[in-house]
Order: structure tokens, then sequence, then C-alpha cells
């Protein structure tokens, strides 16, 4: 029993390391912002989360691995939370993530609107941002609303484009 | 030797991330590396088997300051005037000073060395007589609040002064009663309140982040932690609640006259047990004669003025806080 717990946490813990190694190698690897928080976030999830199971198993009937598990829940719920407020914060500040042409040619830009099929996703999730925004602004309790609408979208000139 | 290793690797990243700092010249870029000096300090400070040092430095320095930087930031502009370049006076100051540094640290103990003058000062005596006389398992506790209660008095009031100097240039605590507004910090921050995914984590974590903060006051006898870790947690939870929901909001949570109150009270706290103690018949801060058994009483005296360095210190991160947050209404 001990040994076959002894070597499922290695295979997870070898596993983990993968991981977290292929994820540093993204980073250094990847061309822009995007992909290399792509690479980084596998480091976050995939390579923690194996990591923290393995050493729950190492660490037998004791508190550890609640304590543990307790870190794994921490870490599952801030680290892609950390990634969206990241990616959205560079989006905000004008970051473009690049995009495929007709002619098969990557460039930073805008994304391709025209054709239906191509449409990429940011510029859906920019229209939908925009419209909470607009949503939020609305519900407001007149008496409160100290902040001005019109104020916070001429500070976000990211969104205004599409 | 898996120690030094990690130590070596530790060190080397601090002087890399050191070296950032002074090279870049967008100030936003240097809070953030310098948050993440902290963090690498805190895990030096860890390896070094120095756990309560490492809390404090993880939550201050890594968090609170951090956030501290930015609300600054906000009110300044985000770009350093490159300082003049070709003078000769600041190289000769800092390779003197570093020189200097350096060569003490010739004369100074190896790491470890069971013969350094600390392991053979007051520390045997400390770690002989904890047991004895005041019977925590943390003898850092019992040290820093019972042998040693006079420096943490000392260091209680340091903060407290350091709140009142913060808030006479940033301006007055508003009183109770008066209205809510959003000052500087809080209409850059605004953006976080439109995104529900940071909001609803941020408002879900915040809860725990206080729990934590007040098992890290209660366990401090027995483990890492005490009144100046845990008060850095509650106020961290605090002021994350602040970001995620806007200032208004947060000031509404803890208003700024209970937050100022916080810090007097938690300093009353710790110098009103010393002159109980002397009330009861012992001398200042001797925690001893407040239970009819000594060691209980020294438990007793801990956990108190634990609760008033908690208090002050929450008192204080909060205060700040909010005056950054307020900042620029008129």
């Amino acid at each position: 029993m001990d040994i076959l717990l002894d070597i499922a946490s290695t295979v997870l813990l070898v596993t983990g390391g993968f991981f977290v190694f292929v994820g540093g190698f993204g980073v250094m690897r990847m061309p822009e912002l995007y992909t290399r928080m792509h690479a980084a976030s596998l480091t976050d999830t995939g390579g923690a989360a194996l990591i923290l199971v393995g050493l729950m198993l190492q660490g037998g009937f004791t508190l550890v691995p609640l304590k543990l598990a307790a870190i794994f829940l921490f870490l599952f719920l801030t680290s892609p939370t950390a990634s969206y407020a990241l990616a959205n914060a560079a989006l905000l500040s004008g970051v473009k993530p690049p995009c495929r042409n007709e002619t098969g040619k990557t460039f930073p830009g805008e994304p391709p609107v025209a054709d239906g099929p191509k449409q990429s996703k940011s510029s859906a999730e920019k229209r939908t941002a925009n419209k909470t925004v607009a949503g939020k602004a609305a519900r407001k309790p007149a008496g409160k609303a100290t902040r001005k609408p019109a104020k916070k979208a001429a500070r976000k000139p990211a969104r205004k484009k599409s | 030797m898996m120690t030094i290793v990690f130590s070596l690797f530790l060190l080397t990243m601090l002087v890399i991330v050191a070296v950032a700092i002074l090279r870049t010249d967008n100030l936003f870029t240097a809070v953030m590396l310098s948050g993440i000096f902290s963090l690498i300090m805190a895990a030096n400070f860890f390896v070094l088997d120095a756990a309560d040092v490492a809390l404090t430095e993880a939550v201050i320095g890594a968090g609170i300051s951090t956030v501290l930087f930015l609300g600054a930031l906000a009110l300044t502009a985000e770009h350093d005037h490159s300082p003049p370049v070709g003078s000769w006076v600041p190289l000769v100051t800092s390779s003197a000073l570093g020189g200097v540094i350096i060569f003490a640290t010739l004369q100074a103990p190896r790491l470890g060395d069971p013969n350094a003058i600390v392991h053979k000062h007051v520390a045997p005596w400390y770690l002989e007589n904890t047991p004895l006389l005041i019977d925590v398992p943390n003898v850092v506790t019992a040290v820093l609040a019972s042998f040693r209660g006079y420096d943490t008095l000392g260091e209680v009031f340091v903060v407290f002064t350091a709140c009142i100097g913060v808030m006479s240039l940033l301006g007055r605590v508003r009183p109770r009663g008066e209205l809510i507004e959003e000052g500087e910090f809080d209409k850059r921050t605004d953006n976080l309140r439109h995104h529900l995914i940071p909001r609803v984590v941020g408002k879900m974590l915040v809860p725990f982040i206080v729990l934590f903060g007040l098992y890290v006051q209660f366990h401090g006898d027995f483990g890492p932690g005490g009144g100046f870790q845990a008060g850095a947690l509650v106020a961290a939870g605090i002021i994350l609640y602040s970001l995620v929901e806007g200032g208004a909001r947060g000031r509404e949570l803890v208003p700024e006259w209970f937050s100022g109150m916080l810090v007097a009270l938690g300093a009353f706290t710790y110098a009103a047990v010393g002159v109980a103690c002397m009330v009861m018949g012992g001398r200042f801060l001797d925690y001893s004669v407040l239970s009819h058994d000594p060691v209980h009483g020294q438990h007793l005296g801990i956990l108190l003025i634990e609760a008033g360095v908690g208090m002050t210190v929450a008192g204080v991160m909060i205060t700040i806080f909010h005056a950054f947050s307020r900042r620029g209404i008129r």
C-alpha cells in the first residue's frame, strides 16, 4: 500500500514538475504577451495542482494534506483570477493579440471583423464587456452615483474601438 | 546542502530584482518589482527558520506596501524623471558605504555558527527558561511579548506615531456621519468594480483572509504569528474588499473613525496591561501578577498585549489605506 502511494505521488510530482518546466519554457519562447500568459497559467494550475496532490499523498493521515488542500483551493481560485485580471489590464492598456489575415500572415492589431467565421473571440468579449459597463451604470441608484459613466467610458479608449 | 543551494538561488534573485528596480524608470514596474523583492525576502527568511519574520514580510512587504505604493502612484505621475547622469558623488558615496558594509560582514560570524555571540548571550537563557516561566511553545512570542515587552511596547508606539505622521501629511480622519465620497485612487481602481470575476473571487476570499488573520492572532503562542502578522492580515482582507468594491464601500465597511479609534485603542490596551500589572502589585508589564498562578498570568498578559498589537497594526494599515484612497476629495 505504501509503495503504491509512493509510486503515485512520485508520478504526480514528476508530471507536475514537467508542467512547471514546460510553463517556464513557454514563457521564454512564446512570441507575445497572451501566449506567454497561457504558458504561465499552465504552471499556475496544472503544475501546482499536480505537485500539491503529489505532496498530499506523501503526507499520510495527518493535518498536512488538509493544509495542502486549503492551499490547492486558494491557488485554484486566485491564479485564474490573476490571469484574467492581467489579460484584461493588458487589453485595456492597448496590447493587441496577434491576428491572422487572409494571406495567413500574423500581425498585431485589431482582429478582422468583416468575415463572419473568422471573428475572433476578443472582439466579442469587448462588446459584452461594454454592455456590462453600460448596464451597471444604468442600474446604479441615483442618489449615490457620484461616478459619471460618460467619463468612465472616456478613460477606456481600448474598449471603444469595437 | 539543499538549504545553501536554495539560499544562493534566492539571494541571486534578490540581486537581480534589486538591479531591475534601479534600472526601470516606470514607477509602476518598480512597485511591482519591489513586491517581488519582498516575497523573495520572505522565502529567504523562511529558509533561515524565521517563520514569524517571513510571515510579516510576506503580508506587509509584498501585500500591503505594494497597495500603498500604488495608492501613492495614483496621486502622482507614473514615470520617474531620470536623475542627472555623470555625477560622481553618488557613485563615491555608495561605493564607500558598500565597502564599509562588506568590511563589517568580514567580522560577522558564519551562518549557523554555534559559537556566534548571539547564541552565547541571552538566547540560551530564553530557550531554557521559557518552558518554566511562560510555558508557550513559540519562544519568539515569549521573548517578544514578555521578556522583551518594553521593546514591543516601543514598537507599537512607533507604529502609532508613524500613523499620526502619515495622517498629518495626508489629511484628517473623517468623523462619524460625514458623507462618503470617492478619491483619486478610488477612481483609478474603479474599473475593478465592473469586472465580475475579480470581484466575486475577491469577495469570496475576504472572510477566509480575516479568519486566517484571527487564527494567526490567537495561535501566536503555539506557532509562528502574533499581533503584528495578524493585524496586517486582517487589514489585508479589508483592503482587498476596498479594492474590489471601491474605496467608498470599503470606508462604509470600516469607517475611518473606527479604524482611527482602533489604532489608539490597541496602543492603549498594551499600556493599560502594563499599568494593571503595577496596580496589582507587580512591575510594569510583569504579567505574573495578573492571575493566581504566575504562568497563567503570563498567558493572560501575552494574550491581551497581542490583541493590542493586532488592533494597532490593523488600524494603522486600514487608516493609511483609506487616507490614500480618498485623497483628492475637496
